[in-house]
Formats: C-alpha cells, sequence, structure tokens
C-alpha cells in the first residue's frame, strides 16, 4: 500500500522587472545576454544599468546557445522536498560562447560530466510562466 | 597614521552560551546570557554600556536586548550587513564608535538556534525565489553547500587539487576541538580515512567540509585603549579591522563573474588589512580563517596572501596549520568543529589567544587575525597584545 506523496512545488523565479526579459526570451526558446547600448559591454545577470559607463539603454542580445560546462554539483542528499525523489542530480554553469555564465539542468550521465563539455542550450516550459534552461551534450 | 583605529580600541571582555544542538530557550534569551557573561568577564556593568551592534542576520532586535538588560544608556547603534561577511565587520564599527569618542563601551552580539529553529543548510518549500537566487534555485542550487560544490570543483579543475590534500583542514579542525570542551565536537575524534569514506551530500563535498549547526550565541565588549589598561582582563587591542568588498558580488553564488578561485572581496579586505596594520601575513602567529566549508579556507589563504593562487593544497599540508606547526589555524575547532555562530565564535578565540587562554593556545602571540567569509561583502580583524 502506498502512501500518498505529499505534494512540494518546483522552485520558481520571482521574476522582477530587471529580469523580465530574459525570462521572456527563454520563453521564445531564446537564451539572451543583457548588452549596454553605448559601451556594448555585455552584462549577465542583468543589472538596471551598465555598471561599466552608467547608461540606462540596455537591449539584448542573443547568444548562439553554444558553450562548455565550466563547473558543476553532483547533489545526493536534497535540501529541498521537490528534488527529493530526483537525486542523484546534476546542475552545470556553462560558459557560454560569447564569454558570459548561466546555470542549467543537463541531459547527461553523471559520470560523463566534465571541465570544457561541449553542450548546448534547451528550453524546459515547466509552467505557463516560466521556462528553464536544459542543457544537452554537443554532438 | 590619520584616520587609523590602529590600537585605538580593545576588546576587554567575551562571553558565550554553551554550543549545543538544542538550546531549549529562546534566541533573545541567549543573546542577553551572551552579553552579561562578556560584561561580567570585562568587570563592566549594563550601565556603563552605551553602545550596541549586531549582524543582520540576526533575529534578536536590540530592542530586545536593551529592554531584557535594562540598557538605559545607549547613545549609538548600528546593524551590519553580509551575514558571514559581517563579524570582523562588527569590530570594526564598535572600534570606530569608540575611537571616534561617540561611545566609551560598545556591546556586539550573535544569536542563533541554528540546529533547533531555522536551518541555513535546508530549503522550506518556498514557492519562489527573488533576484538571483531565481537564475540556480530552481535547478536544484539551493543551499550554500551547493552553491560551494561548484567553486570547489574548480578548485580541483584549475589546480589539481584533491580531497586528500582538503583532509587537512577537517582533521586538524577537529584535533583542535579535541581539547576544547567547549566545542560540539569534543568528544569526536575525525580521521583522514573517516573524512575521505564520507559519503557525498553535493559532490565533491561531504559532511565534514561543512560547517556544524549550532544552538548558541556570543557577545564581546569594547572599549576604549585607555580604559582597557584599567580593567581586570588583559585587552586584545585591536590592531586594524577593516571591512572590503568588490564588483561584482553576490552571497557565495559568485559564478558569473571573471573565476571561481579568487574572491576579490577578500583579495580587496586583505588589501585594506595588510596597508592598515602595517603588516605582512608573515606576521601573524595564529589565524582564525572563516571556516563554512573546508575548501574555501583554502582560497581565502591564498586570497589573504599566505601563499600563492593554486598552492594552499600544499600549504597546509606537513602539520603547518596545526598546533605546534608555522600557522595554526582555527584553534578552538572553528565552525567546522567548534560550533557555527555564524562566524562570531573566531572572534573570541582570536581574543583569547591574545589573552593566553586558549585550550589550543600558540606560544608568545603577538599577531592574531581573524576572518570573516569568503565570497560576500566581507571583513578582517588582526588584534595585538
Amino acid at each position: 500500500m502506498t502512501q500518498p506523496m505529499p505534494q512540494f512545488p518546483r522552485p520558481l523565479p520571482q521574476i522582477d522587472r530587471d529580469h523580465a526579459e530574459w525570462w521572456a526570451g527563454l520563453r521564445r526558446q531564446e537564451l539572451l545576454v543583457q548588452e549596454c547600448l553605448r559601451c556594448r559591454k555585455q552584462l549577465f545577470p542583468p543589472e538596471p544599468l551598465c555598471p561599466h559607463c552608467h547608461s540606462p539603454e540596455m537591449g539584448w542580445r542573443r547568444s548562439s546557445g553554444i558553450g562548455k560546462v565550466y563547473s558543476w554539483v553532483i547533489v545526493r542528499r536534497p535540501s529541498h522536498p521537490w528534488f527529493a525523489d530526483k537525486v542523484p542530480y546534476a546542475v552545470v554553469v556553462v560558459e557560454m560562447q560569447e564569454g558570459f555564465r548561466v546555470v542549467g539542468s543537463i541531459d547527461c550521465p553523471i559520470e560523463k560530466l566534465r571541465d570544457g563539455l561541449p553542450v548546448e542550450a534547451g528550453f524546459e516550459d515547466v509552467d505557463e510562466r516560466v521556462t528553464l534552461l536544459r542543457f544537452r551534450v554537443a554532438v | 597614521m590619520s584616520g587609523s583605529l590602529r590600537r585605538k580600541a580593545a576588546i576587554v571582555g567575551i562571553g558565550a552560551t554553551e554550543f549545543s544542538a538544542n538550546s531549549g530557550r529562546s534566541e533573545r534569551r541567549l543573546a542577553v546570557e551572551a552579553v552579561l557573561a562578556a560584561l561580567d568577564d570585562a568587570g563592566l556593568r549594563a550601565d556603563d554600556v552605551n553602545g550596541i551592534v549586531n549582524s543582520d542576520y540576526d533575529d534578536t532586535n536590540q530592542l530586545d536586548v536593551i529592554n531584557a538588560l535594562g540598557l538605559r544608556n545607549i547613545r549609538a547603534y548600528a546593524t551590519i550587513p553580509h551575514g558571514g561577511g559581517s563579524p570582523c565587520g562588527t569590530v570594526a564599527q564598535a572600534a570606530m564608535m569608540v575611537a571616534s569618542g561617540v561611545c566609551s563601551c560598545v556591546v556586539a552580539y550573535r544569536s542563533l538556534n541554528e540546529r533547533s529553529g531555522h536551518r541555513y543548510g535546508s530549503s522550506d518549500a518556498v514557492p519562489t525565489f527573488p533576484w538571483v537566487y531565481g537564475l540556480h534555485a530552481p535547478y536544484g542550487l539551493i543551499v550554500p553547500g551547493e552553491w560551494t560544490a561548484v567553486h570547489a570543483r574548480r578548485r580541483m579543475i584549475e589546480f589539481g587539487e584533491t580531497r586528500e590534500q582538503w583532509a587537512a583542514v577537517p582533521v586538524t579542525f577537529r584535533a583542535h576541538a579535541n581539547r576544547n570542551p567547549q566545542a560540539m565536537q569534543y568528544r569526536k575524534p575525525l580521521t583522514r580515512e573517516e573524512y575521505l569514506n564520507a559519503p557525498m551530500l553535493a559532490e565533491p563535498l561531504c559532511r565534514y567540509d561543512y560547517c556544524l549547526e549550532t544552538d548558541g550565541a556570543v557577545a564581546y565588549v569594547v572599549t576604549s585603549a585607555e580604559r582597557a589598561r584599567a580593567l581586570k582582563s588583559v585587552p586584545a587591542y585591536i590592531h586594524a579591522a577593516v571591512q572590503g568588498t568588490a564588483f561584482p558580488v553576490w552571497y557565495q553564488t559568485n559564478w558569473y563573474r571573471e573565476n571561481f578561485t579568487t574572491g576579490t572581496e577578500v583579495v580587496a579586505t586583505a588589501g585594506h588589512l595588510w596597508k592598515e596594520s602595517g603588516l605582512t601575513p608573515r606576521d601573524i602567529d595564529v589565524a582564525q580563517i572563516y571556516d563554512h566549508f573546508a575548501p574555501l579556507v583554502l582560497t581565502s589563504l591564498e586570497d589573504f596572501g599566505f601563499c600563492a593562487k593554486g598552492e594552499a593544497g600544499a600549504f597546509i599540508g606537513d602539520g603547518r596549520i596545526g598546533l605546534g606547526g608555522e600557522l595554526p589555524l582555527n584553534t578552538a575547532g572553528g565552525l567546522l568543529s567548534e560550533g557555527y555562530i555564524h562566524g562570531w565564535n573566531l572572534i573570541l578565540e582570536g581574543v583569547r589567544q591574545i589573552r593566553g587562554t586558549s585550550t589550543a593556545q600558540v606560544e608568545d602571540v603577538e599577531f592574531s587575525l581573524v576572518t570573516s567569509c569568503w565570497g560576500a561583502p566581507t571583513s578582517a580583524v588582526i588584534f595585538s597584545r
């Protein structure tokens, strides 16, 4: 006889105004990086204005979605109830071809993870509002 | 040197509750017990206190301490931000309050039921995460151990570092705790083999890489150097106390900046520290390095200039960081083995090393260093005798 599992929602982002466009990009299956329209420096995470030249005119550039694994963790003891039946799982930090880094999950056996593993961005809709990054190994 | 705090103030009282897994009393109660113990240690009374300082993460409102102790003469108060980065910053703040002449006697406290109450290493089932936390929490990168594992992995990648090298940190600190009856791990020895065979929690970290979870409180009392000489305790002069940060910086989730293996905020803090103190790492006789996670002790040693970048794995070997070594570290057991009062218990041990009252006393200590956490806007203090 099985007990019904308690239902815990997946942790999700509170999407604030400074991050809204980035999340909207993921929804369209686009990985965006913020770019200052004056000094052209790129920024991630998004900031309300450019920390280099203080211009408030900020735009967005679409990333190639191609990158390499820079570091990772294999979580074996869950810290949040939603992940209790997901362990062990990996979370990767990926350095994109454009030079910025993002966090995501990855479709890859944990023992195959290595520094510099080539990956490409995939997109996973988790509800009507949020799309998350899910990398796959590039072939 | 104009504007310098050097030896203008001293810690003249230290106090602590027991460190346990379940205090059985409120954080408020623990805070006032620690403050009273620190005042008693200094030979001062509640009416002498005219300044109060704590940390932003503390849930005990200063007002509760004022009410519980009947503090009627408070004329300056401050709360220092950035969690584990704040402890030595509270010493800097208290020293400034005294050196400016605004206050003659400042108490500072940190109190938490971090094991029986809110545990920083587990997440409540909160539905949404704000700010940059929203960029990683949905993937399961939620608590400090998971974040730190990502940083620690880069040490292995860039420097070829191994867990065999990291073992020196938890095993040495545990040996120090085994001499300290106040330590949570006093009666629990730890061998290299136990460390190396421990199951992974957030790989490459095991439980012995993590700081403890502790119920308890500590407090200290600062007064002017002049007044300190008239009191009953041996003064621990605040030789230098600094805060520092860098840009960009987040709370232990610094994977968007140039690299993972240098804490630019720590390098900046160290720069202020050596300049203000007129000292170099070679002058330090004993140090309490903030040990929320064992591999970050290695990164901190490099960022404070005790060894070159990437060389801490070798530096901490051969007994250098143990009692009798060239640079004994975390002589009460640290956050890994004495208790986790969010870095504040390191301040008390830094003072005891100046007084000559540590349970792992280093001989002839002239300069005693304490640091606050790697990976956030942080702080450091050097005590002198």
